[in-house]
């Protein structure tokens, strides 16, 4: 319980910022930036040579996106106390990435950036980076307060603490809800990546269920 | 009258013919001195005093009032002298000249009077009275003029332009001795006139209608008018949304939503291990968009209303005609605000007719 407020002191923190920074962006004349807290119903499969480990549990997330003109950068943070219900091992998952790209259309967007996962298990703790290149497009449902959205994207290169990066990919579907008379929008959608380690012959993936509520600061 | 007297009125009467000392005389001192001729029974010598006085230019010439005396003399003179036709064009002119006044029946007898009466009677003719210049509000005051008959008949009375053609009809009808008529600044459309020259013009006319003589009073009209606010542009098209759901949209929708949800379904299995439990969640988040793709079919399908679309177009509309009110208000008050100036001249006869 101490680690969760501590965690959301971090949160709330780091969206001051995020809202502080967006706030000038959104004043300029394309400017557009989003920022929303939530929560993930999150499950991460570690597999190995000795078999498979499942930890679920609830993480929480944030999201953030500033868009100027045809730029955009989005940055996404993630950490929960997943547990093992067979062995009740206890593991803090933690993710963040900052992807930066471009819009060559309105409805499609096309980032790259870093991906950092850490599986920390008490003092111990295993981290990887990933260079990813992602693709995301959505498309309105009930315009213009209903969206969804669909995201794929690659792993090109990246290291780990045990063992080389082979290869990894993700994808992530979801709507995006946006208020038209508060600036608020909401975001539910189910993620899913894999990444894989040659060396130690490890898969991990992770899935995500997660519900975000945020602040949509445009003009 | 002895021979004395006469040679010292001849004496004094040429010498006010002489140039010299006629620019030294004076309109109103010639009257006088043809009064007092008058009053000797010297006619001849009155007759042409009085011409005299009455040949005087506007500047250092007589006042209505003189003038209307002197021809009262003149008149006199005519009938004493036994011409009562020459007697009535001279009354006739002073009729023109003032048709209230009347001569004094102390001074003047009765033959002199009756005739007199006899020649206002029977021509027809209107002076106009109107301030040398009147400031007024449009829409709280107005021009105020009178017109003075000689006698009963019919005029009409209409404001033209400087090229004689009508603006505003004033009156038309019959008159007795005087009349009070007023103009607002408006033409017959009702619209404020311009800035520019006017003529008043009043026309007696007999009893089949035709136009006897005619009085002109120039009117120099100032409008001052603060500028008004343009009416706001038109809305344009591209402003407004579409009121009925478009087919283009909905398989926008269509489309946006399988993806999505196919995504949502199938990449799972694409993307993880062969050892791996997908989580049931992902049928959730398709469930999700399945849901939101039908109600976004249903509710922007070809043709069906859109509500929140209607009402926000209908808000703009709403919002231009507030805008376009309150120009019209903000102008309407400008217009009431016009302040009209009017400075007058002298006032014109024309198209003279005997009667």
């Amino acid at each position: 319980m101490k680690s969760l407020f501590r965690h959301c002191a971090c949160f709330a923190a780091a969206l001051t910022v995020l809202l502080a920074s967006s706030n000038a962006i959104a004043q300029m004349p394309m400017g557009s930036s989003l920022a929303a807290l939530g929560l993930a119903r999150s499950t991460l499969d570690i597999e190995t040579l000795t078999g498979t480990q499942r930890l679920t549990g609830t993480s929480l997330t944030g999201d953030g996106r500033l868009s100027l003109w045809k730029l955009v950068l989005d940055v996404r943070y993630l950490e929960g106390e997943l547990s093992d219900d067979a062995s009740d091992i206890t593991r803090r998952l933690i993710e963040a990435e900052a992807l930066i790209g471009v819009r060559p259309i309105p409805w499609v967007a096309l980032m790259f950036g870093p991906r950092v996962r850490k599986i920390a298990t008490g003092p111990d703790s295993e981290s990887s980076v990933f260079w990813t290149v992602r693709a995301q497009a959505e498309a309105a449902l009930l315009e213009p307060f209903l969206f969804s959205y669909v995201g794929i994207w690659q792993m090109l290169f990246g290291n780990a603490d045990n063992g080389s990066f082979e290869n990894g990919q993700g994808a992530e579907a979801g709507l995006v809800l946006k208020m038209e008379s508060v600036p608020i929008w909401a975001r539910f959608g189910y993620r899913i990546d894999r990444a894989t380690f040659q060396n130690i012959a490890r898969d991990e993936t992770a899935q995500h269920l997660v519900v975000v509520v945020g602040l949509d600061v445009s003009p | 009258m002895t021979l004395t007297r006469r040679l010292l009125l001849t004496l004094f009467v040429v010498l006010l013919v002489t140039p010299t000392a006629a620019s030294g005389q004076s309109a109103t001192y010639l009257l006088e001195q043809g009064i007092r001729a008058y009053s000797e029974l010297e006619f001849s010598a009155a007759t042409s005093l009085l011409e005299r006085s009455l040949g005087f230019d506007q500047d250092g010439g007589l006042t209505r009032t003189d003038r209307a005396r002197a021809l009262t003399y003149l008149g006199a003179i005519q009938v004493f002298r036994g011409n009562p036709d020459s007697a009535a064009v001279v009354f006739r002119r002073l009729v023109s000249v003032d048709p209230r006044y009347t001569p004094d029946e102390l001074i003047f007898p009765p033959e002199v009077t009756t005739l007199y009466e006899s020649a206002r009677r029977n021509t027809k003719v209107v002076t106009i009275e109107a301030p040398s210049e009147f400031h007024f509000r449009l829409g709280q005051s107005t021009l105020t003029v009178w017109l003075f008959a000689s006698s009963f008949h019919l005029v009409s009375a209409e404001i033209k332009r400087g090229d004689d053609s009508p603006m505003a009809l004033l009156y038309s009808g019959p008159i007795n001795e005087s009349l009070q008529m007023t103009w607002d600044g408006r033409d017959q459309q009702g619209d404020v006139v311009p800035s520019g020259l006017y003529f008043l013009t009043v026309a007696s006319r007999d009893t089949l209608g035709r136009t006897l003589r005619t009085v002109q009073l120039p009117m120099e009209v100032e409008v001052q008018q603060a500028d008004s606010l343009p009416a706001p542009a038109p809305l344009a098209d591209s402003l407004f949304l579409p009121e009925r759901g478009e087919s283009r949209r909905g398989i926008e929708a269509l489309a946006g939503g399988l993806v999505a949800g196919t995504a949502a379904v199938l990449a799972p299995s694409l993307v993880s291990g062969e050892g791996v439990e997908l989580s049931g969640s992902r049928f959730v988040v398709a469930g999700a968009i399945s849901v939101a793709t039908l109600t976004g079919l249903l509710t922007r399908r070809p043709g069906r209303l859109i509500r929140a679309n209607v009402e926000y177009n209908e808000a703009l509309r709403r919002q231009a005609r507030e805008e376009q009110e309150a120009v019209d208000r903000h102008n309407a008050q400008l217009l009431s605000d016009v302040t009209i100036i009017v400075r007058t001249r002298e006032s014109i006869k024309l198209d003279r007719r005997d009667d």
